[in-house]
């Protein structure tokens, strides 16, 4: 047994040097030249593969500069230029056929037997003033925002270069400051007007019946009809969406 | 005509700053903003390397894409310029630019932000050259004079290169064969849809 251990332990040994031999040869061969500088050198394509941009330690305050580069602006720019052009379009544009169709077919819906000539408050001075100062910032806001996605198409052959600018200066300060009383608006029409926004069965009816807008039925509502309901929630849960455009 | 580019060789760079300092007392650039800048990637391990970066007038350039009142154009050179009589401050050139080149002189609320500032590549902008009303607005202009970006000129180890694209790549290939090594030509892929084959 004892010979047998000594036999297994000369032949490890041999093979241990064998290997360390063969290992320790190109080692030494290479020797003067193995100092590679570019060894450990960070590689631009390398680096965007690992984290799709390039950041590394300036020496100036403003921490933004430190990203050197950052092709995902790419992935902006298609957005902006390609896929907003085509979504506003076809929002914009789609809901003006959408409106003069309905307007063509069904006309302008009179009061069936004229006005009674008792007037019922219906929405206090706040309230009215409420939904006005938001009306009328969403509509500065409308046109502002197409103005900075569209203008350049639409309007800059027109003005001329100057004049448009001058207009999308005001434009842009008008969008940015209009934003905050719109905000408002809409957080205090949330407020104002979710008890009577509460979906229930009665408006399920009047969906049911077309809401008096197809054919002529006058389907029953508390304060606010189901349609009045569902433009109550666009609006409201329609609302972050601007937040984040506004931090943008 | 020839296609101007930049090219900074990171083996190079030794992240003294000059460039940046270069293009500040150059360009007359207000306090805050930094037309070039330098960032070392790897900081103090072992492959760090510093590179040199400003706009590098690209090819097909995203701030002129996205810039909502097109106030941007590309000299025959190929640099690209701007206006900053059109410029409305909207920061969207900032976003879609790859090299964080767009820089605006305030941070302000409710997008006060002031007139786009960024390299002209020392070619001044819209105005008649060599004006005082050039030199105010966007800086000097070396290139009318027939002078490279000075960043670039006075570059002490000559990293960072300016000039013609054809020449400048050529400059690089050669160091690269003779010294037998390149960490690439920093952001021409991105800038330029090409890279220097080496």
């Amino acid at each position: 047994m004892a010979t047998l251990c000594a036999h297994i332990r000369s032949i490890v040994t041999a093979m241990a040097i064998l290997i360390f031999a063969v290992a320790a040869l190109p080692a030494t061969a290479q020797q003067p030249n193995a100092v590679d500088p570019n060894a450990d050198a960070v590689k631009e394509q390398q680096l965007l593969q690992q984290f799709d941009r390039i950041q590394g330690l300036g020496q100036i305050p403003d921490t933004r500069s430190y990203v050197i580069e950052q092709p995902m602006g790419r992935v902006w720019r298609q957005f902006h230029e390609v896929w907003l052009h085509w979504i506003g379009a076809i929002a914009v544009l789609g809901m003006l056929a959408l409106l003069i169709t309905f307007y063509l077919i069904r006309g302008m819906i009179r009061i069936e037997s004229g006005r009674s000539g008792v007037k019922i408050v219906r929405f206090n001075s706040f309230e009215r003033f409420v939904h006005w100062m938001t009306a009328t910032c969403f509509i500065i806001l409308g046109l502002t925002g197409l103005n900075i996605t569209f203008g350049k198409y639409a309007l800059l052959p027109l003005m001329g270069p100057s004049a448009f600018s001058s207009w999308s200066l005001a434009a842009k300060y008008a969008h940015n400051f209009t934003s905050f009383p719109f905000t408002l608006g809409v957080i205090l029409i949330f407020l104002m007007w979710l008890a009577g926004n509460i979906p229930n069965r009665v408006d399920v009816e009047w969906f049911k019946r077309g809401g008096g807008m197809v054919g002529h039925d006058h389907p029953p509502a508390y304060r606010f009809n189901g349609g009045q309901k569902a433009v109550y929630w666009i609006v409201v849960l329609g609302e972050p969406r601007s937040r984040s455009a506004a931090i943008c | 005509m020839a296609r101007m580019k930049f090219l900074c060789d990171a083996d190079r760079c030794i992240d003294c700053n000059a460039c940046v300092t270069a293009c500040k007392n150059e360009n007359e650039v207000p306090w805050g903003i930094n037309r070039r800048r330098v960032v070392t990637i790897n900081d103090g391990k072992p492959g760090e390397r510093s590179v040199s970066m400003a706009c590098m007038h690209c090819t097909d350039a995203p701030c002129a894409a996205v810039c909502p009142v097109s106030c941007f154009y590309t000299t025959a050179d190929g640099v690209v310029l701007h206006s900053k009589d059109l410029c409305i401050g909207c920061g969207y050139c900032f976003y879609a630019c790859p090299f964080g080149a767009p820089q605006y002189p305030r941070v302000g609320n409710f997008g006060s932000r002031g007139k786009m500032d960024k390299c002209t590549y020392c070619t001044g902008g819209p105005e008649p050259d060599n004006t005082p009303l050039q030199y105010e607005k966007y800086g000097a202009n070396r290139l009318s004079e027939g002078k490279l970006p000075l960043c670039a000129e006075m570059c002490s180890t000559k990293s960072l290169l300016a000039g013609d694209g054809d020449i400048i790549a050529q400059i690089y290939k050669d160091r690269v064969a003779q010294r037998g090594y390149g960490s690439g030509a920093w952001g021409w892929q991105t800038a330029y849809r090409e890279t220097i084959e080496t």
